[in-house]
């Protein structure tokens, strides 16, 4: 793994853990970036850094579960895996109810704690991906033209061309032409494609 | 016959059940002997007696064994009066007065019956039903058995009112003294147990007796039967010592000696005379004793209760001071887990380390693991896994901790409310552990009226109230006192985090995570009364989450 694959935000009152826990999973291979708080985390946070967030729960200070609140309020969609030293159910409950990625309990088994991070890295990563596809798919529809886009919303529902040619009033020839328009200026191969990235687009 | 009187109920025979025969055999000896010790003052050529402790064994068996051993008691009355007889009616109208009578006496067993009157007498109410029934049975019986006589020419008919009365004032006062006795169950081990604890009482109130009866024989002698009444003190107290069967051995003894001074004692009063006020203790006894029965009971299951609780508090402190240890300790493991894995890592494919360095950090790496293994257990054993949860009345649960604490909110003078709310369901709780964040939360607050010393210028309130929310019961504790220091409310519900200065600072700490627990919740409010405003949350529905 190098940083590309995304970073570790380890946040973490206890200096002990904080050290320990950066040390190990550097080692593993992970990067990481600790925070001896929550507060200092946010201050520092990078929307363009892909990653996930390792918090502990109870901390003086912004809890686990109010630093959770923070980041859906600035829209920041990092996974969160949360850790207590607790074994505190009720408060695990709550944390996975605002949609924590993972809860574990400490003192961790390092196998586990791994494969948690690993997966959560794996999804912060699949969003993104996704975030940008949409968003080049996005820019391309937005070359077609007011005719080119009425026909491809009708190829995609499924119409023959004579059907498209008779609903608008027009040559069969035409829409071959505007189909072989839109297929360019959408960079697809096949009518297939051109239905999937249709549907990708917001 | 009631099957549960068979297996169950053993009024005659104290710990053992005794063939019917024995029973038979027994409630006859017992009868006749009774019959001709009280074979006292008949009227002329009747035998009419003013005391008849006999039908007192006919009832206590009838409610003991069923109406079904009517036929027994007819037989009984027979014998019995062709024994002692010396008026000599004919044998027909003996064969049926004693049918009547013990058809009588088995009609108001079975009316009894219903009520669980074979059951030893344990409250007011079931004194009042005993005494009320068997006022009315014993006058029919009187009525019944004279009319035959009178009907026989037995009795002259002028005399009919006497006999009436006497008779009812034999039986009613018989019954109503013998009968609580003989159903009642003692064990004669615990009783000897108890009895040296109580020597010197058990002692005075046998001189009582005993200078009540020397009163008697002295007043015989002298006819004067108004002083009869001192009698009446050492019975009270027996009976509002030991209750029932306190009450009603006295008033049997009493009633024994009585007769027999007035008996023994030539040219004393008629002991017609004296069986009205006789009555009258014996009923006075009854209720009395049945009410410091029904006393001793309620205190005696408010003491096991609180027993419960103490334990249970104990326990959970233990957990409360488990679950601190635990998180305390988490923290270091984690690090040295996690620093011997580092080390196992860093050791890892280095040719110039010593070769052991990996199997010992190895082994430290399990032993990391393991002790923290022991951590989770210990916290695992302390928590929620003792939670009993059922179908619980939330109301009822606070009524009963507040009854606990009645004494001390009297010395402090504090006036308690507590609201009912008709249509509050049930909740999904242990009540024991309800029980105990109640009594805590009570508790706080009384004790911070305790310290507002000096200015007691605002009334001392306190106040519960309960209100459905959703699928939840909210229970609400208000007070009037000086509310929460501004210091703790942030930290109120962390362990040993307190104002006062006795006390762990556990108690709110350790409510909230049974609450939690158990899927309810516990927290603070600003108070309507002006002081602190606790309210418990609690489910009505099970919840799963106590094993997440």
């Amino acid at each position: 793994m190098n940083d590309q694959d995304g970073t570790v935000f380890l946040i973490d009152d206890d200096p002990g853990v904080r050290d320990s826990l950066t040390l190990l999973l550097s080692l593993k291979g992970v990067s990481t970036q600790p925070f001896a708080n929550a507060e200092s985390f946010i201050a520092s946070y990078q929307p363009e850094r892909p990653g996930c967030v390792l918090t502990d729960l109870r901390m003086p200070g912004m809890t686990g579960l109010e630093l959770q609140a923070a980041l859906r309020e600035r829209r920041i969609e990092a996974p969160v895996v949360v850790l207590t030293a607790h074994g505190d159910v009720a408060t695990a409950r709550a944390a996975l109810k605002n949609g924590a990625f993972d809860f574990l309990e400490k003192p961790i088994d390092d196998a586990m704690l791994l494969d948690v991070l690993r997966n959560a890295l794996r999804v912060d990563r699949e969003r993104r991906n996704a975030v940008s596809m949409r968003a080049a798919t996005d820019q391309r529809l937005e070359r077609l033209t007011e005719r080119e886009r009425e026909i491809l919303a009708l190829v995609a529902a499924g119409h023959q061309n004579r059907h498209i040619a008779a609903q608008l009033g027009i040559s069969s020839r035409t829409v071959e032409v505007h189909k072989a328009r839109i297929m360019e200026k959408l960079e697809c191969r096949s009518l297939a494609e051109l239905i999937r990235v249709n549907r990708t687009a917001t | 016959m009631n099957t549960t009187t068979e297996s169950g109920v053993r009024p005659l025979a104290g710990v053992f059940v005794p063939r019917a025969w024995l029973i038979a055999a027994g409630y006859l000896a017992l009868y006749l002997l009774l019959d001709w010790a009280s074979y006292v003052e008949p009227l002329p050529h009747t035998s009419i007696t003013p005391w008849n402790p006999n039908t007192g064994v006919v009832v206590a068996l009838l409610l003991a064994r069923g109406a079904g051993w009517a036929p027994l008691v007819a037989v009984s009355i027979f014998v019995g009066e062709l024994l002692t007889d010396n008026g000599a009616p004919p044998w027909r109208v003996l064969a049926l007065t004693s049918t009547y009578l013990a058809m009588v006496y088995a009609c108001a067993a079975w009316t009894l019956r219903r009520r669980g009157g074979e059951q030893p007498i344990t409250t007011p109410g079931g004194a009042a039903w005993f005494a009320g029934i068997i006022a009315a049975a014993s006058g029919i019986a009187a009525a019944g058995y004279v009319a035959i006589l009178v009907s026989a020419g037995q009795v002259a008919a002028e005399e009919t009112r006497a006999a009436i009365a006497h008779y009812w004032i034999g039986e009613f006062s018989g019954i109503i003294a013998l009968t609580p006795v003989l159903l009642l169950k003692i064990n004669p081990a615990a009783l000897w147990e108890e009895m040296p604890r109580h020597r010197r009482e058990f002692l005075m109130q046998a001189a009582g007796a005993v200078v009540g009866v020397g009163l008697t024989f002295a007043l015989a002698a002298a006819r004067d039967v108004r002083l009869f009444y001192p009698l009446f003190a050492p019975v009270t107290w027996v009976a509002l010592r030991h209750g029932v069967p306190g009450a009603m051995i006295s008033v049997s003894l009493v009633q024994a000696a009585l007769v027999a001074a007035l008996e023994l004692t030539p040219g004393s009063i008629p002991l017609f005379d004296v069986q009205f006020p006789m009555l009258a203790l014996g009923v006075t006894a009854l209720f009395l004793g049945a009410l410091a029965t029904q006393r001793d009971s309620a205190l005696r299951q408010m003491r096991d209760q609180d027993t419960v609780l103490q334990r249970s508090l104990r326990f959970a402190v233990a957990g409360q001071l488990a679950s601190a240890l635990t998180h305390e300790l988490n923290q270091p493991m984690t690090a040295l887990i996690s620093y011997v894995r580092a080390s196992q890592l860093m050791s890892e494919g280095r040719p110039d380390t010593d070769e052991r360095l990996s199997g010992t950090l190895r082994k430290a790496a399990e032993e990391a693991l393991r002790a923290a293994d022991v951590l989770r257990r210990l916290r695992e054993f302390y928590r929620g896994e003792g939670a009993r949860i059922a179908a619980t009345d939330a109301l009822a649960v606070c009524a009963r901790v507040a009854d606990s604490l009645q004494d001390r909110m009297r010395r402090s003078a504090v006036e308690f409310n507590l609201q009912y709310s008709a249509s509050l369901p049930q909740v999904m709780v242990d009540s024991t552990q309800l029980e105990i964040v109640v009594h805590n939360l009570l508790t706080n607050s009384l004790e911070a009226f305790d310290t507002q010393r000096g200015a007691r210028s605002s009334p001392r309130r306190i106040e519960i109230t309960t209100a459905r929310h959703g699928a939840d019961v909210l229970i609400g504790i208000d007070d009037s006192g000086p509310g929460i220091a501004a210091v703790v409310t942030e930290r109120l519900f962390e362990p040993f985090v307190t104002s006062k200065t006795s006390g762990m600072g556990l108690g709110l700490s350790l409510s909230r995570t049974f609450l939690r627990h158990q899927g309810g919740d516990l927290w603070s409010e600003p108070g309507r009364l002006g002081g602190a405003r606790f309210v418990i949350r609690v489910p009505t529905q099970l919840t799963t989450q106590t094993n997440l």
